[in-house]
């Protein structure tokens, strides 16, 4: 109806200010009305009570004088035009009528007619008459003529004066109004051509005084801020169209791009997705890509990357597509949810990368490295296996032996055969930390006991070579500690090994043990006065096969895989080694284990009573060895005449079941190796037997230089009770006869 | 209203000042608002003539007037003849002073009443009080021994307590004949009452109202006022329809005394 603001703002201004107007005049009229109505009522109703009041005296004894003094007197009250007082009987004892008020025809009008209000020549009269009683007796009555002109003036006067100050209120709020919306109006016009301006991205400078305070000043100084912003924001998004489109354009150039809606239909692709699939773009769009899959892939690959991508998460996998030529290819895929406003799923972006390359390099990588673990192991066990057989005839030979020469020549291949076993061990040792099967075993044991073993063991070579080889001990060490002692001991053992190795005659070497109670760390360092290591080579001294320079394997010997094992170890406790080093001085090499003391009190007690009682062991019992090895059933029979036990010999794992069905054994020693039937087999063999003639089970212990985590895991899957390795550790065999035979 | 408010503050003042100042009684001859008007500018003279402070004072009725007259209410007072004779006697109050002319009682009928109403047995009689000297009593006196009509004995007599109220009786049918005296007939304000009414008798003539004094007034206060009075402005006179004052002896009230002992009103 009104096309213009301004003219909508002026009407509806002027509307409700009258209709605002008019309700409170008129609420202002009722009330002043009602207010004016109830003085004069309450006016006359007091006049009336105190002229009757001031009457009754002179009514009484008729004087006339004082009635009509005070009639008179009363007439002078506002409002009061006329009183007549008559008698009982409407004789006229006193009358007075206000001078140029009403004629004497009027006030008998007025009086004998019956109403209240009355209105004569427009002037407005209110009668009223009241009774004078004295004693229950009329003695009178009186007549009243009211004046409401004084009301009506005044309501009419404040009418006028209302009507003249809405008339004043409208005309003023009217030029207002037409000012503030002409005003308005124009500011109004002139935001909406700039913003035109603006939106069409045309030149303009927007008018504005950042000082304004009114609303439409602030508006043009906002609009002109937001010019400004538009300005920068268009420039940052041409920069991000441009750096979108070049990236774009690299991602088309490397990267193999589809996109499909929620349900899976292809609705893009670019040249390199047709490119290495050998399809056309028109033969992709509006299909699924199902067309790629690989008929071998697994239905819950699928369906896990639906409930990924559906669920709004980036959903990352390698896999195998078909091309059009039914080619493989590997494709490294990312899907990504692209969301709407509302934040819904509207279509999918997947990214592929081609990664057959990779993947076969990766295939064949894990092939060389299974092929490199198998290796490792068959060296294991048949590099063991002999040398196995050379050091238990070697302790045959030296209990054997008297002349002094040849005793000198087992020594040295005693020695030698040690220190193969030893590189071996440390390879193998290299290979299962870097294949993640090596595991540490947490055990009590008495560490000062333990550490001094191991120096022990150095003592004879440091008396050898007049060094001093001491132990020492900041605080008091606790009883038990628990943790894989086995490895700190190989630490610990190649720490000395290399003191000894590298410290000259006349010299000293220290080793120190502390443990702190509050960090409850553990730590053993050993300081040698040795040729120390230079900054340099302490970088890299714990990289294996890597020695402080390649002098010093030709001077000292050694693999230089020592220190590699020793902080792996470390690292796979949780702890550290560090270490010290001048050169010429010597070095200190500290490992620092966080290790808990052990708790039970009775525990300690009896593994260290235990650890008294190690020596000279008897054990009574019956046991079956499967070995085909003919040196190793010697060497067996050797350690386990002296503990005291019989046994009997089966060459083959089919012999050994024959053996078992003929016999009844407290225990098996099960090689795996072995012809005709091998060790895994037997053991399938013994306990189905175990079962059908419903036998007690009988411990069977692999024994193999298959030595891998991953070998031992076999072995006690398929059912073997424990494991020992070859060559035989004495310690590891008394564990396990301590464990099946005494039991 | 704003007359009686000033009246009955002016009457608080007088009773609180009783003993200080110098109270002058006027009999309520006519409405107390009009005797408050022409007394006011008189007690007003009085005080700035003497340096005595001179109160007004009056009463509703003469009845209680005359009461407080008794008493020796009032330091000197402006009281009718036989009032000063009672007063004489009972607190020896002495009249110095009174008007030049004598006084005189009238009867008034309306204007269109015959005059056998004056003597008919249904006429009721008005009259301002009953022991108003010239109004009623010198009236009475010769209604009796003039037209042989008793009006006590009748009981046809009204007391409607001042002359301007007699007048306004008759001329508005409360009776039908007044008793009044010239001076209040001819000062009467309300011209239409007067001009409805008639004089139908002449008493014959006494003396006035005295001014009569407290014997013991101090002389020099009585004569400082006495002085004022006898040189009253003139326009205050004729708000009294006095024309003027003279000094005067008690014995001139002799021939009153005579006609109250008539009366039976004082004894011999």
């Amino acid at each position: 109806m009104f096309k213009s603001l301004k003219l909508k703002f002026i009407v509806s201004f002027v509307v409700v200010e009258i209709i605002f107007l008019s309700i409170i005049s008129n609420i202002n009229f009722n009330s002043i009305d009602k207010i004016s109505q109830n003085l004069i009522n309450e006016k006359i109703s007091i006049t009336k009570q105190l002229l009757v009041e001031l009457i009754k005296t002179p009514l009484i004894v008729y004087d006339l004088a004082t009635l009509d003094d005070i009639v008179k007197n009363f007439a002078t009250v506002k409002n009061v035009i006329a009183i007549r007082v008559d008698s009982p009987e409407n004789a006229i004892f006193s009358k007075y009528i206000k001078k140029n008020t009403l004629s004497q025809n009027i006030f008998n009008k007025i009086i004998h007619t019956p109403k209240t209000l009355k209105q004569y020549n427009e002037e407005e009269y209110i009668f009223s008459i009241a009774d004078v009683i004295v004693e229950n007796q009329n003695i009178g009555h009186i007549h009243f003529v009211f004046s409401a002109a004084n009301n009506m003036r005044f309501m009419n006067d404040n009418k006028r004066l209302t009507y003249l100050t809405i008339l004043i209120a409208l005309i003023i709020g009217l030029i207002i109004s037409y000012m503030v919306g002409n005003y308005l109006g124009k500011s109004l016009k002139s935001l909406t051509t700039i913003a035109n301006y603006v939106a069409e991205d045309k030149d303009v400078t927007i008018p504005y005084n950042p000082k304004s305070t009114d609303e439409i000043g602030k508006l043009f100084y906002t609009m002109h801020t937001m010019q400004k912003l538009i300005h920068q924001r268009s420039k940052k998004l041409n920069t991000s169209i441009n750096d979108l489109e070049q990236f774009i354009n690299a991602v088309n150039q490397s990267a193999i791009v589809s996109k499909t809606d929620t349900s899976g239909i292809i609705t893009y692709v670019n040249e390199r997705f047709c490119e290495v699939t050998g399809y056309t773009a028109q033969e992709l769009i509006g299909k699924t890509h199902s067309m790629l899959r690989d008929p071998e892939s697994d239905d819950a690959f699928y369906k896990n990357m639906w409930q990924t991508i559906s669920s709004k998460n980036i959903f990352h996998e390698t896999f195998k597509n078909i091309k059009k030529d039914k080619e493989e290819f590997y494709v490294d895929m990312t899907i990504v949810p692209l969301l709407d406003n509302n934040g819904a799923i509207s279509e999918y972006i997947a990214i592929r990368h081609e990664v057959t390359e990779i993947v076969d390099a990766k295939n064949k990588a894990i092939e060389a490295k299974k092929a490199k673990e198998e290796f490792l192991s068959n060296m294991s066990h048949e590099i063991r296996t002999p040398i196995n057989a050379i050091l238990g005839f070697i302790k045959i030979l030296q209990d054997n032996t008297s002349n002094e020469q040849n005793m000198s020549y087992i020594k040295i291949i005693d020695s030698s055969s040690k220190l193969l076993l030893h590189i071996i061990n440390d390879i193998l040792d290299l290979s299962k930390i870097e294949s993640d099967k090596l595991t540490i075993d947490i055990h009590p044991f008495n560490p000062i006991k333990e550490i001094e073993e191991v120096v022990k063991v150095f003592s004879i070579m440091a008396q050898e070579k007049s060094i001093n080889l001491l132990i020492n001990t900041d605080n008091e060490i606790p009883i038990c500690l628990d943790g894989d002692i086995i490895r700190i001991k190989q630490i610990v053992f190649n720490f000395l090994s290399n003191a000894l190795k590298f410290t000259n005659k006349n010299k000293s070497i220290f080793v120190n043990l502390k443990y702190d109670y509050n960090k409850t760390i553990w730590s053993i360092s050993v300081k040698d006065e040795g040729i120390g290591i230079s900054k340099e080579a302490q970088n890299k001294i714990f990289n294996a096969f890597e020695q402080a320079d390649n002098s010093t394997t030709r001077e000292y010997g050694g693999t230089g895989l020592g220190l590699t094992i020793s902080v792996k170890l470390s690292k796979l406790m949780g702890g550290n080694i560090s270490l010290d080093s001048i050169e010429g001085k010597g070095s200190i090499f500290t490992l620092a284990l966080p290790l808990k003391i052990h708790e039970k009190e009775h525990e300690t007690i009896s593994l260290i009573s235990k650890d008294k009682d190690l020596n000279d062991k008897e054990y009574k019992g019956n046991i079956l060895i499967a070995e085909d090895n003919h040196t190793n059933q010697m060497l067996i029979k050797l350690l386990l005449d002296g503990y005291g036990i019989s046994y009997t010999i089966a060459n083959d794992g089919l012999e050994a079941t024959s053996l078992f069905k003929k016999s009844s054994f407290d225990m098996v020693l099960m090689d795996e190796n072995m012809p005709n039937m091998t060790g895994s087999q037997a053991l399938k063999e013994i306990r189905a037997y175990e079962t059908k003639k419903q036998l007690s089970h009988t411990p069977i212990v692999s024994l193999t230089a298959n030595v891998l985590k991953g070998d031992i895991d076999r072995f006690i899957a398929i059912g073997m009770d424990d494991f020992l390795a070859k060559p035989i550790d004495t310690k590891e065999l008394e564990r396990v006869l301590d464990k099946f035979l005494n039991n | 209203m704003k007359y009686f408010l000033i009246l009955l503050s002016t009457l608080h003042i007088t009773a609180s000042s009783l003993y200080a100042d110098v109270i002058m009684g006027v009999v309520p001859q006519q409405s107390p608002l009009k005797l408050l008007k022409v007394w006011s500018p008189i007690a007003q003279y009085l005080s700035e003539k003497t340096g005595e402070k001179i109160i007004f004072k009056t009463e509703k009725s003469i009845s209680k007037f005359s009461d407080i007259l008794y008493n020796g209410g009032y330091d000197f007072a402006y009281i009718n003849p036989i009032q000063y004779l009672l007063a004489n006697k009972k607190q020896v109050y002495v009249a110095k002073i009174r008007a030049t002319k004598n006084i005189r009682g009238v009867l008034v009928m309306r204007n269109e009443d015959s005059i056998e109403k004056l003597t008919h047995p249904d006429t009721v009689y008005l009259f301002p009080s009953p022991n108003a000297f010239a109004a009623t009593l010198l009236t009475k006196y010769d209604l009796i021994q003039t037209y042989g009509v008793g009006i006590d004995t009748l009981n046809k007599a009204k007391y409607v307590n001042s002359h301007d109220s007699v007048y306004k009786g008759i001329s508005r049918g409360i009776g039908s004949v007044g008793g009044g005296i010239e001076r209040t007939f001819n000062n009467l304000n309300d011209i239409k009452t007067k001009n409805s009414l008639k004089i139908v008798y002449r008493t014959k003539e006494y003396p006035s109202h005295p001014f009569a004094f407290k014997s013991n007034m101090p002389k020099e206060t009585q004569k400082k006022i006495i002085e004022a009075l006898l040189k009253m402005p003139k326009e205050l006179l004729k708000a009294l329809s006095i024309k003027s004052l003279k000094k005067i002896q008690h014995d001139e009230y002799s021939s009153v005394k005579e006609l109250a002992i008539k009366l039976n009103i004082i004894q011999e």
